[in-house]
């Protein structure tokens, strides 16, 4: 059992590392293109020349500051309309239709009209952003709240608990798991919100990076910006669900 | 407390019918008594409970309590433990949602917490307990507000047979040593006969009262003993014969 947890990883960087090199030495041989398909090691020169000359950091940091912002904004948004809609039967009745449109429509599709409401900047990345990650973040929580034990909820009404008491005493701490839980789903739909933002209106980001670089058909670039996305989004999913770990645990 | 029921009935309306789930009962519950309620299930015996709880209101009918506005509390089949709360903050639940968690009042939880074998469970969360304790704890919450009445909806019914024969005498001698008005709802005839002082024997759905008992057991002989009684096998036949009766 303890040797298969180790085994994993290893097969899996092993995984990586053979197809880094059959990629490597197809682009050697010459038998891929890497002007359209670039090559490991292009890549990485890329990477150090982007990250000594072109800012790299700044990229990054700035796709980081919107992805906190968009996820903080959109759980603290999300858990507090679950509230309001939890406390207000009415309110969750008639908002109910649309949050389920809302929810399957491709969020894509608002970039428009968000960028004429807010502008080619920051602020519409971030809209962007808590629209993709907010809706299915409400579902999950509003659901979890409506889903608390009736028992324990006859527990408390015997015991003349106010609706306040039950709310803050009751459904929010039974949830707890649920909006931790909720936060994996959102991390990785934030992501995509501010990398879709910065596609469409971006100067900065690595959004802004791949973009760029399909642009000047430079495709070190492209790649080189795809390799940061996925460490970034690894790192940033590994750190939810270590938090969720430590929360749960409590 | 006294309580008086007079002539409950309880019709559900539902959208497109109404269900008759109590027809019409009555019993008095004098103060300090245990009347235990037998019927099978879906007879409308949590529908009676709710309906004297105050959580949900009677078709028909009046329910007379001594005081103005009783304490209640209820326990039921499940411990309804709250898995974020440690043992003492479990049972203060009454007492802090009704803002009475004073300092004496925690002192009194602790000493009920140590009498009834839970003193090295005080501060620990309810998934350390085993079934049986965490009836027990549950028990403390509900006599921890100090209540005029005490409602039990089956509360043995999870534990496995020994544990209920053991776990159901050890709350007889604590409510009849506290001398709490309780009623105990359960289709388990023997453990309405062991625990009651009345036993209200219902009709099936919709219910009537179909007799009302009373054993008059030896308070001081163990369930055992008590299960092992004449009157107690003429009884549980009596009560057997009611429920099977068309
Ligand atoms: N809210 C409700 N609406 C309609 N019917 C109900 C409701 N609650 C219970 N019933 C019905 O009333 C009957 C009695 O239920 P209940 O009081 O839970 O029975 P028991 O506790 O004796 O098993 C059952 O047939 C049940 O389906
Ligand atoms: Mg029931």
């Amino acid at each position: 059992m303890k040797n298969k947890k180790i085994l994993i990883p290893i097969i899996d960087l092993l995984i990586v590392a053979i197809f880094l090199i059959i990629w490597e030495v197809l682009s050697q041989a010459k038998i891929i293109n890497t002007f359209i398909f670039s090559s490991p090691i292009r890549i990485y020169k890329t990477l150090i020349d982007l990250l000594l000359n072109g800012n790299l950091l700044m990229h990054i940091f700035v796709t980081l500051k919107e992805v906190i912002i968009s996820f903080a904004l959109g759980t603290f948004l999300a858990f507090i309309i679950s509230i309001l809609l939890y406390s207000n039967k009415l309110l969750a009745k008639i908002i109910d239709p649309f949050l389920t449109m809302l929810n399957s429509l491709p969020k894509v599709a608002l970039g428009p009209i968000i960028i004429i409401w807010a502008g080619a900047n920051t602020n519409s990345i971030i809209l962007m952003a808590i629209l993709t990650n907010v809706i299915i973040s409400i579902i999950t929580i509003y659901h979890g709240f409506i889903n608390t034990d009736k028992l324990k909820i006859k527990l408390f009404k015997v015991f003349k608990a106010s609706k306040s008491q039950i709310l803050y005493k009751l459904v929010i701490p039974s949830n707890i798991s649920t909006i931790v839980n909720s936060l994996k789903i959102n991390i990785s739909l934030t992501l995509i919100g501010v990398i879709m933002g910065e596609l469409l209106v971006s100067k900065k980001g690595i959004g802004y990076l791949i973009l760029y670089g399909s642009q000047v058909f430079n495709l070190d670039i492209v790649m080189a910006g795809l390799f940061v996305l996925i460490i970034i989004s690894f790192i940033l999913y590994k750190l939810v669900l270590l938090l969720n770990k430590k929360i749960v645990s409590n | 407390m006294n309580v008086i029921l007079n002539n409950i009935k309880k019709i559900y309306n539902n959208q497109n019918d109404n269900f008759e789930a109590i027809k019409n009962i009555s019993f008095n519950l004098l103060d300090g008594e245990i009347i235990s309620i037998v019927g099978k299930s879906g007879c409308g015996k949590s529908t009676l409970l709710n309906i004297i709880s105050g959580l949900d209101k009677q078709t028909r009918g009046e329910i007379i309590f001594d005081n103005k506005n009783p304490k209640i509390s209820y326990m039921f089949q499940t411990d309804a433990l709250l898995p974020y709360r440690n043992v003492l903050d479990n049972a203060c639940l009454g007492l802090e949602l009704m803002n009475n968690k004073t300092n004496d009042n925690i002192d009194k939880v602790k000493n009920m917490l140590k009498e009834y074998g839970l003193k090295d469970f005080i501060y620990s969360k309810p998934n350390k307990l085993s079934g049986g304790m965490k009836q027990r704890v549950a028990l403390v919450r509900s006599l921890a507000i100090n209540p005029d009445l005490l409602l039990l909806d089956e509360p043995f019914s999870a534990l496995d047979y020994y544990n209920r024969i053991k776990v159901s005498e050890d709350v007889f001698k604590i409510l009849k040593n506290n001398k709490v008005s309780t009623i105990l709802i359960t289709h388990d005839i023997a453990e309405a006969i062991t625990m009651g002082d009345k036993v209200v024997v219902l009709s099936s759905s919709p219910s009537i009262v179909k007799n009302i008992y009373k054993p008059n057991l030896d308070d001081n002989l163990s369930f055992i003993d008590k299960r092992n009684s004449q009157k107690f096998n003429d009884l549980y036949k009596q009560i057997w014969r009611d429920l099977n009766e068309k």
